[in-house]
């Protein structure tokens, strides 16, 4: 059943939506659903970030194909910034705006704002949450669940739950207010931020992959009582230490390791090319033995540009 | 005057992306400074900036126009002895160059990187060497653009704190000092920053951001020499230009629109209005039918209007400064400075 969540009319007479999925036992009245355990499925806050797609679709489709096994509800979001998804634009197209920084949306100078604010208000009360993303045009993720660690206590029995490859707790000084996770977070919703594969991309294999992680969360906490798939197992960043590989110089990056397997420290990790020239400005190498869970995908670099993250000192 | 890059970096496929400064002084002995010049041992007066995004044009005019006439009054001798001025007109030459507002290769914004990380992505590294050479500073001033696309009367904004001084800002003679709550956005600024580190910041916002206006940038400059002098920093005595209203941004009356439609305003900027005065009707844009009539809601003037003639149910069209206002104390200004979130 499709829900409105919140509207405002742009100029043209169109309707700016948010809108949500809800599967919910058969037969069940409004009055047993407000009672019901509830699960927030939120993908599209980016516009550019696409994996979130065919995880959605996969749950979706299991939902739709067994409902009997459903003991609670499930909303799904599939595209928050709307406008943004067709425009292939991360952020609120006409702003320049990154959706994800308005959250609560206490600002109701702009209609995006308090839209986000109603995003919030219907999200209210769930059990659980999932903010499905994929990183950004730049940079490709292993699957991983982002946790700060000031709620990594509530949140880990989920995140280890979850599917993913991959769990980094955030120190508490890189917490961003204004994202959807904090503030669903801080009305005591536990929303898990996931971060997998790439921007403007569905990777094969993630979009199930995520499905069937949030399909276990969502058996653990009462939401569904049908057959459980296996989840792995995943490695946790408190395990080791993240370190970081930036470019120095400007020119085009190739990578030459396949991404997400394990790297040993000073192994070539791949080159920054002046083309024109054939030369090699500068040859990136892993810093650590470790996980390899990020690697630059966009080849054109500038001084700085994040080339790679590497989970080191795995015992 | 002595010009320095106080920042490079390279680009793919562009020539490097380089930040000049502009500093002036007159040392004791009345020398302008040059090259051979004991930077260090003037005291860091004033530091002024713009241009941290690249179509913040007509504020890298009205910079370039006071980089102009410092030049002039330095030569002579209209500068307090062992003070430095310092001016950056183009913070951001790799996006104006191009026409963008952000970066060009991420689309970040400088101004939500400060103090700046010299390990990190581009425009944190690009932070952190502006911020380095423009902290310490006694008086800071960004010009700065707003994210929404409108128009404000010119004014100063001053964020609210400890340390604030609206007084001081009302020596720049504008019609308004707007009093800002900080929220957690705003941390990352350069206004923000710069307080924190014990520079007395100001953002000064112009009518235009994209187009030059000539006159405009004219009264800004000299804005800026009646501020400079009444700080004892230039020797440039003015008349003392208007006398502000100080107030908080909370009493500002936002009027938004109930429907999308074309935007046909029928006030401009500073328009004194009455309570229910006819302020813009939104009309269909495929019938020329008028949708909705915005009525002031209270008495006031015309502080800020939207600029797009297009706009979306719920846009924030006008914002009203209601009379007899010049009061921050009673105007609900509340806030954690250190903690905007508290
Ligand atoms: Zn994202």
């Amino acid at each position: 059943m499709r829900i409105e969540v919140s509207a405002r009319e742009l100029a043209t007479g169109e309707k700016l939506r948010i809108v949500k999925s809800r599967f919910a036992p058969e037969g069940a009245g409004n009055d047993q659903i407000d009672g019901l355990p509830r699960a927030c499925v939120v993908t599209g806050i980016h516009g550019d970030e696409l994996e979130g797609q065919l995880a959605a679709y996969e749950l979706a489709r299991r939902l739709r194909e067994n409902p009997q096994c459903l003991t609670g509800v499930v909303d799904i979001y599939p595209a928050v910034n709307s406008t943004g998804i067709g425009a292939i634009e991360r952020g609120i197209p006409q702003f320049d705006l990154d959706m994800n920084r308005v959250f609560p949306g206490n600002n109701s100078a702009s209609p995006f704002e308090s839209m986000a604010a109603e995003l919030i208000a219907d999200v209210k009360g769930a059990a659980i949450a999932f903010d499905i993303h994929s990183s950004n045009v730049f940079l490709r993720e292993l699957p991983q669940i982002r946790v700060n660690e000031v709620s990594a206590e509530d949140l880990m029995p989920y995140a280890r739950r979850a599917n993913a490859d991959f769990v980094w707790v955030h120190g508490n000084s890189t917490v961003l207010k204004g994202t959807f996770a904090f503030s669903a977070n801080a009305m005591g919703v536990p929303t898990l931020v996931v971060e997998a594969g790439v921007g403007l991309r569905i990777t094969p294999g993630v979009g199930e992959q995520l499905a069937d992680g949030m399909l276990a969360v969502l058996s653990d906490v009462g939401i569904w009582n049908g057959p459980v798939p296996h989840v792995r197992t995943p490695i946790v960043s408190s395990d080791g230490e993240v370190s970081f590989v930036n470019a120095d110089v400007a020119g085009v990056f190739v990578p030459t390791v396949e991404f997400c397997r394990e790297v040993q420290e000073g192994q070539l990790i791949g080159r920054i090319l002046d083309c024109g020239n054939g030369e090699v400005l500068q040859e990136l190498v892993a810093p650590v033995t470790g996980l390899l869970f990020t690697l630059r995908e966009y080849p054109i670099v500038y001084p700085g540009s994040l080339i790679a993250r590497v989970l080191g000192g795995l015992r | 005057m002595i010009q320095r890059t106080v920042a490079e970096l390279a680009l793919p496929y562009r020539d490097p992306f380089v930040i000049q400064s502009f500093s002036f002084g007159i040392d004791e002995a009345g020398k302008p400074l040059s090259d051979g010049s004991d930077i260090d041992s003037f005291e860091r007066s004033a530091c002024f900036i713009a241009g941290l995004r690249g179509d913040e044009v007509q504020q890298t005019f009205v910079c370039a126009r006071l980089v102009a006439r410092l030049t002039e009054m330095e030569q002579a001798g209209l500068l307090a002895p062992g003070k430095l001025v310092m001016v950056i007109p183009c913070a951001n030459p790799a996006s104006m160059g191009i026409g963008w507002r952000f970066w060009p290769g991420d689309k970040t914004d400088i101004n939500r990187m400060f103090p700046g990380y010299d390990k990190g992505e581009a425009t944190q590294r690009v932070a952190a060497a502006l911020f380095e050479h423009v902290s310490g500073y006694r008086y800071g001033v960004h010009f700065a653009s707003f994210y929404l696309q409108g128009d404000f009367l010119p004014h100063v904004r001053v964020m609210h704190g400890p340390g604030s001084d609206g007084n001081n800002g009302a020596d720049f003679g504008l019609p308004f000092v707007l009093h800002h709550v900080p929220g957690s956005f705003d941390t990352t600024t350069l206004h923000y920053n710069w307080r924190l580190w014990d520079t007395e910041a100001y953002s000064l916002y112009t009518k235009e951001t994209e187009l030059v206006d000539e006159e405009s940038a004219e009264n800004i400059v000299r804005s800026v020499l009646r501020f400079l002098n009444a700080r004892g920093i230039v020797n440039w005595p003015d008349h003392r230009g208007y006398r502000s209203t100080q107030l908080g941004e909370s009493v500002l009356v936002a009027v938004q629109t109930s429907t999308g439609g074309i935007f046909c305003p029928h006030v401009q900027l500073g328009d004194v209005i009455r309570k229910g005065h006819a302020l813009a009707s939104i009309v269909d844009p495929l019938n020329g039918s008028v949708k909705e009539t915005l009525h002031a809601p209270c008495d006031g003037a015309v502080f800020y209007k939207a600029r797009t003639p297009l706009v979306n149910e719920q846009t924030l069209a006008f914002q009203i400064v209601p009379p007899n206002v010049d009061d921050t104390s009673g105007s609900g200004i509340r806030g954690n400075f250190l903690d905007p979130e508290a």
